[in-house]
């Protein structure tokens, strides 16, 4: 998960050593603890001892002990240790005590401390010691043995370790939270250039800034904004080269068109050539309306990023568009009209824009039948202005909806069309922003093409 | 007449002029901008037909030298594409007009016509044309295939108002305002019974007023069915 990330990786650099050298701490801080609870211990059954040996006495002739309270005292902790003793005089006799005490094998004068087990298996730690007690000659060798089970000991080195092993993990946990912030906060730069190479669509090719970033971080912006340069240069290239296909197109187009209006134009009683003059000439206006149209869509593929974004009079351009094909709606005695909403003002470009309604309106026109009806209606909802073309003509099958926006699909074979008409609506309207949605008329009737466009904001 | 044509490819050259001779100008051709500038220099020319690409000198260049002399020969620009910046390069060039490759050849002869006829009339314009109908800016009559056209005061005001406005919509409340002063009772039902009778008038013109349903009405020339075999 970490591997693809600059800030997960920078982590994982500053936390395995970090985490090393705090369980490296935490283990030392551990024996240190160990070794002062060991000490305190020590010390307390050291003193016990000393207390019960003080006690030691004779009595008619016997070695005898009373345990004075204050040796079992010193132990006394909320964990409620055991305590355990056992005082033998000479030839092991036990003189007070548990034998369940196991002795070290080897006593002597000085205190040895020693760990062991009871017979029911708990452990112990315990002190012995000799002590020679004199009396009219005779020596009595008496071992004093004290143990207690280690229950406030080892809660003593877990007091003493906690507060160190907090510290160690709070110092490990806030230099992540910082180490997290602080790239966060600093990467922050590189994310804004993240997000502005990946917000852009591929026409648009202006460079990065590289103001307010570091310095480690400008040389791949710099290398982006090569690459963005190349790609400018190979957009504007191909640019051009529609446009010189276009001119080198459009020359022959036009010399063949001249070639038939001049031969139509001459006197001619032979009919059949004549006809076959008049399907030469509309041949010609097939192919250029081709033409025309293939243009449109390279040029719609290569717009320039910036030119989509002027502002365009929705009202004022739909009534140019149907300005222009109200002739030929006439011709097909269709009623051309419209249902517009005041103040539209979308962002796009306005060439492209007219297209695409040219080509939404002519589309209708002509897969209308004669006395039918087709009405372009603007509406806005949110931020969104909606340009809706209505026919009631025969409409588009279902299954078949998908398919006309594929190039040369033709959903009926009935009229003159290009093939090209769909494509380009949908490719301008992508280009802009914008979604383009084919259904039914009311009740089933016609087809309403759908067309949504970014209604223009002073920001953009 | 006259016209010249300048125009890189030869043998578009010679159709367009073979066009041109049917309609009876007289046509000179340069292949290229230097040609046609001496030409020009030599020359006095109704009209220029100036392809927009020519090799050497451009046609934007012929052009801008062309009115920096200070002359203004109506020059009709042949574009290739129509896209915007290549129109408004031509206007800014100091274009009188453009037509987009391939042209119509009756489109052309038309333009150009309309060029050389505004050229004469030194803007005064003394009348404007939609097909068959034409309007007389003195007299402000109407004359329908060279008759004049009688019409009653209000009928007049709209097709006026519907013929200064050639081809773009004129919106009903814009023509109630013409039609209406301010004693009278508007009504937008008037309206649509004027234009019932204009077209009525007009039924054996070319000139059709055109309904735009919602936005308004236009005047302008119907074309012959035949045009819209493939158009657009």
């Amino acid at each position: 998960m970490f591997s693809g990330s600059l800030r997960g990786r920078l982590l994982w650099w500053l936390l395995l050593p970090l985490a090393a050298f705090v369980s490296i701490s935490g283990v030392i801080s551990y024996r240190n603890a160990q070794t002062t609870a060991d000490l305190v211990q020590d010390n307390a059954l050291l003193s016990s001892m000393r207390i019960i040996s003080e006690d030691i006495d004779w009595d008619s002739g016997n070695v005898s002990i009373q345990i004075p309270p204050a040796a079992l005292e010193l132990f006394e902790s909320p964990e409620q240790d055991s305590v355990f003793y056992r005082v033998e005089a000479s030839g092991h006799r036990l003189v007070e005590g548990s034998l369940e005490l196991p002795l070290p094998p080897q006593t002597g004068d000085k205190p040895t401390l020693y760990m062991t087990r009871l017979e029911d298996g708990r452990a112990v730690r315990a002190v012995a010691y000799v002590r020679q007690l004199y009396d009219t000659g005779r020596t009595e060798e008496v071992i004093v043995a004290v143990a207690k089970t280690e229950g406030s000991r080892d809660a003593m080195v877990w007091r003493l370790l906690r507060p160190q092993l907090f510290g160690e993990v709070l110092t490990l946990v806030l230099a992540m939270v910082f180490v997290y912030l602080g790239l966060t906060f600093e990467l922050r730069p590189l994310m804004k250039v993240k997000d502005d190479v990946a917000d852009r669509n591929p026409s648009q090719l202006q460079p990065i800034r590289v103001a307010r970033l570091h310095v480690e971080l400008r040389p791949i912006v710099d290398a982006i904004n090569q690459c963005i340069a190349r790609m400018g240069q190979q957009a504007a290239t191909q640019r051009q080269f529609i446009s010189d296909a276009a001119h080198q197109m459009r020359t022959p187009l036009t010399l063949l068109v001249a070639q038939i209006q001049f031969a139509r134009q001459r006197e001619n009683r032979d009919a059949p050539l004549a006809e076959a003059l008049a399907g030469m000439h509309k041949s010609s206006r097939k192919l250029t309306t081709l033409t025309d149209k293939l243009l449109l869509l390279a040029q719609a593929e290569s717009a320039a990023p910036v030119s989509a974004c002027e502002r365009v009079d929705l009202s004022a351009l739909i009534a140019g568009v149907l300005e222009e094909l109200i002739a030929f709606a006439q011709s097909r005695e269709i009623d051309l009209g419209a249902e517009l909403e005041d103040g539209m003002v979308v962002t796009g470009d306005e060439a492209l824009t007219a297209a695409l309604v040219t080509n939404l309106v002519d589309n209708a026109l002509r897969y209308t039948q004669a006395g039918g009806r087709v009405t372009v209606q603007t509406t806005r909802l949110n931020d969104v202005a909606i340009v809706r073309v209505i026919d009631n003509g025969p409409g588009i099958k279902p299954d078949a909806r998908a398919r006309v926006f594929e190039r040369f699909y033709r959903a009926s074979s009935h009229a003159d069309g290009t093939g090209l008409g769909l494509p380009i609506v949908r490719e301008i309207a992508h280009r802009q922003g914008g979604t383009v949605t084919l259904e039914s008329g009311e009740d089933g009737i016609g087809l309403v093409a759908t067309v949504g466009m970014r209604i223009w904001t002073a920001a953009t | 007449m006259k016209l010249l044509l300048v125009e890189d490819d030869a043998d578009l050259a010679r159709w367009v002029m073979n066009l041109m001779q049917v309609e009876h100008f007289v046509i000179d051709w340069a292949q290229n901008g230097e040609q046609a500038e001496t030409l020009l220099g030599l020359q006095c020319y109704d009209a220029v037909l100036l392809d927009l690409r020519l090799p050497g000198i451009g046609g934007k260049d012929v052009l801008a030298r062309l009115r920096r002399k200070r002359d203004n020969v109506p020059v009709l620009m042949l574009t290739a594409n129509g896209s915007t910046d290549d129109k408004v390069a031509c206007f800014s060039a100091g274009a009188d007009d453009y037509v987009v490759k391939p042209f119509d050849a009756r489109e052309l002869v038309a333009r150009i016509k309309a060029l050389i006829r505004r050229q004469a009339a030194g803007d005064k314009g003394q009348s404007i044309e939609c097909g068959d109908l034409r309007y007389l800016f003195d007299s402000r009559e109407f004359m329908l295939q060279s008759e004049p056209l009688p019409l009653r005061r209000r009928e007049h005001a709209i097709l006026e108002t519907l013929m200064l406005k050639q081809g773009k919509t004129v919106s009903k409340s814009t023509l109630m305002d013409k039609v209406f002063t301010l004693d009278d009772e508007p009504s937008a039902d008037a309206i649509d019974i004027y234009i019932h009778r204009l077209r009525k008038h007009l039924a054996a013109s070319s000139a059709k007023i055109m309904t735009l349903r919602g936005l308004g009405y236009i005047l302008r020339e119907e074309e012959p069915r035949e045009a819209f075999a493939a158009a657009v």
